[in-house]
């Protein structure tokens, strides 16, 4: 699978949730669906957690900066 | 006996003096030019020397005596216009005559009009300033701008004069070695001659406005003998419109003179003018010192300032992307929150489906019909549903809800 951004995934789960919730999905395609759901999040949590994690080790060199 | 009347010296002298003594009480208003004025200090009499001159013929010469008290009073109301008796000053003097049989002939001045004094020169002066200011020509040279640094200098004088020694030691030995350029253009300095020869150099001069920044006449040392050239309308006018600044360092001590006033400044010296030349500098020098400070404390403080913001930056930055990095968890907590339930809520909705089919089915089953006591007929395998085509003789099978049985129709009713 093409890595996706961050956006595009949680877009794409975001459609998945609204479809279950508005019983868009075909049974047939659910167990489909919420395999791709959690593959979503996965990459979500995934983008999130590196992000924060860059984000404070920047943070901290910017606080580490001599002006 | 000797064959001539002979009078002593001194019989002479009473007789001349008896002469005059018809005189002594009387007195008059002379006008006379005071050759040297011979003050003592120690006893404060003055022995002026008087003479009376035609163009530059002496017509009449006398011995004259100011006593103390008298010389108090005439100083005193010099002293109120601004003047002091002094050589080469035409006065008019009010005198009576003397003989003294050792001292001679001499006239005493009792008193010396000041309005006199003040005199031909004075109003000659006093015309010409008013001539200058009625042309718009006083401030003229004064409202010139003078270069920032005025490095080179034409300079009026004579190579000799110790005005013009004066002028070039101050300015070779300035303390801070500053570069300055001057050019000699050489004038007679003192008498009538002074007049033409001044203005032809400024006139010289006023040719190349872009090569000077202004022009000094420098004259110094000499009597103060000739003076009123510099009161003359004719030079102080080459002077006010001259297309550069004029400085006057002609070491000149009591009343300014009109070429001064019109001057662009005048300095009772020239080495007071060569002076403020070199102070030009300095000042110029002090201030770009005074920037340099200004621009590096004014640099450091906008550093300061410009880091304090950047701190605050910072803040914000580490604060907002903080929030935001929270706010994205938190709503995909959220959504996963959401998949779970609406996954949950779709699955319980299609076994709620399920059941109600599972409903209908159960309603559908035709033993529950046989249980409320129907039957289901067949013949040969297939369901009757209509008693036309049968005939007696026919075997038909029942099932029952429990059991079933075969018969054989005898007869047929119509229906």
């Amino acid at each position: 699978m093409k890595t996706k951004t961050y956006t595009e995934a949680y877009t794409e789960l975001q459609k998945i949730v609204e479809d279950i919730e508005n019983a868009e999905i075909n049974i047939d395609d659910l167990e489909a669906q919420i395999k791709k759901a959690s593959e979503l999040l996965k990459i979500c949590k995934d983008k999130l957690y590196k992000t924060e994690e860059n984000v404070l080790k920047r943070i901290e060199e910017i606080k580490a900066y001599k002006i | 006996m000797y064959p001539k009347k002979v009078y002593s010296l001194y019989d002479l002298s009473r007789s001349i003096r008896n002469l005059f003594r018809g005189h002594a009480s009387q007195t008059y208003w002379v006008k006379a030019e005071i050759l040297k004025l011979n003050y003592y200090e120690q006893s404060g009499h003055a022995y002026p020397d008087l003479v009376d001159k035609q163009k530059d013929t002496l017509r009449a010469q006398f011995k004259s005596t100011i006593w103390k008290a008298n010389f108090n009073a005439i100083t005193a109301k010099f002293k109120d216009i601004g003047e002091a008796l002094k050589d080469d000053m035409t006065i008019v003097a009010k005198i009576s005559v003397n003989y003294h049989s050792v001292h001679g002939l001499s006239l005493n001045i009792l008193d010396i009009d000041t309005d006199y004094t003040l005199g031909e020169l004075a109003r000659k002066k006093q015309e010409a300033i008013k001539a200058l200011k009625q042309e718009k020509l006083f401030d003229l040279n004064k409202s010139l701008k003078l270069p920032l640094l005025p490095k080179t200098i034409a300079v009026i004088s004579v190579q000799s004069s110790k005005g013009f020694g004066d002028f070039e030691d101050v300015i070779a030995r300035n303390p801070k070695q500053f570069q300055f350029h001057y050019k000699l253009f050489p004038a007679v300095l003192q008498g009538e001659r002074a007049i033409t020869s001044i203005s032809r150099q400024i006139q010289v001069i006023s040719q190349y406005p872009k090569l000077f920044d202004a022009v000094a006449i420098i004259r110094g040392g000499g009597d103060e003998v000739g003076f009123s050239a510099y009161d003359d309308y004719s030079l102080a006018k080459n002077i006010a419109t001259c297309p550069l600044p004029v400085f006057t360092g002609i070491g000149h001590s009591s009343n300014r003179t009109v070429t001064e006033l019109v001057s662009y400044k005048s300095f009772i010296t020239p080495t007071k003018l060569a002076e403020f030349l070199v102070e030009q500098f300095d000042v110029v020098q002090q201030n770009l010192s005074s920037y340099i400070r200004n621009l590096e404390k004014q640099v450091r403080s906008d550093l300061n300032a410009t880091t304090i913001e950047l701190q605050n930056l910072n803040k914000l930055f580490e604060v907002y992307t903080l929030n935001r990095l929270r706010q994205q968890n938190t709503a995909l907590s959220q959504l996963e929150l959401q998949l779970i339930r609406n996954t949950n809520r779709y699955l319980e909705r299609h076994s709620g489906y399920m059941d109600v089919l599972q409903q209908k089915l159960k309603l559908l089953d035709p033993r529950q019909t046989l249980k409320r006591g129907f039957s289901i007929t067949t013949r040969n395998g297939k369901t009757v549903f209509d008693a036309e085509g049968l005939k007696p003789g026919d075997t038909l099978n029942t099932t029952f809800y429990k059991g079933s049985i075969e018969s054989e129709v005898k007869t047929k009713s119509k229906s």
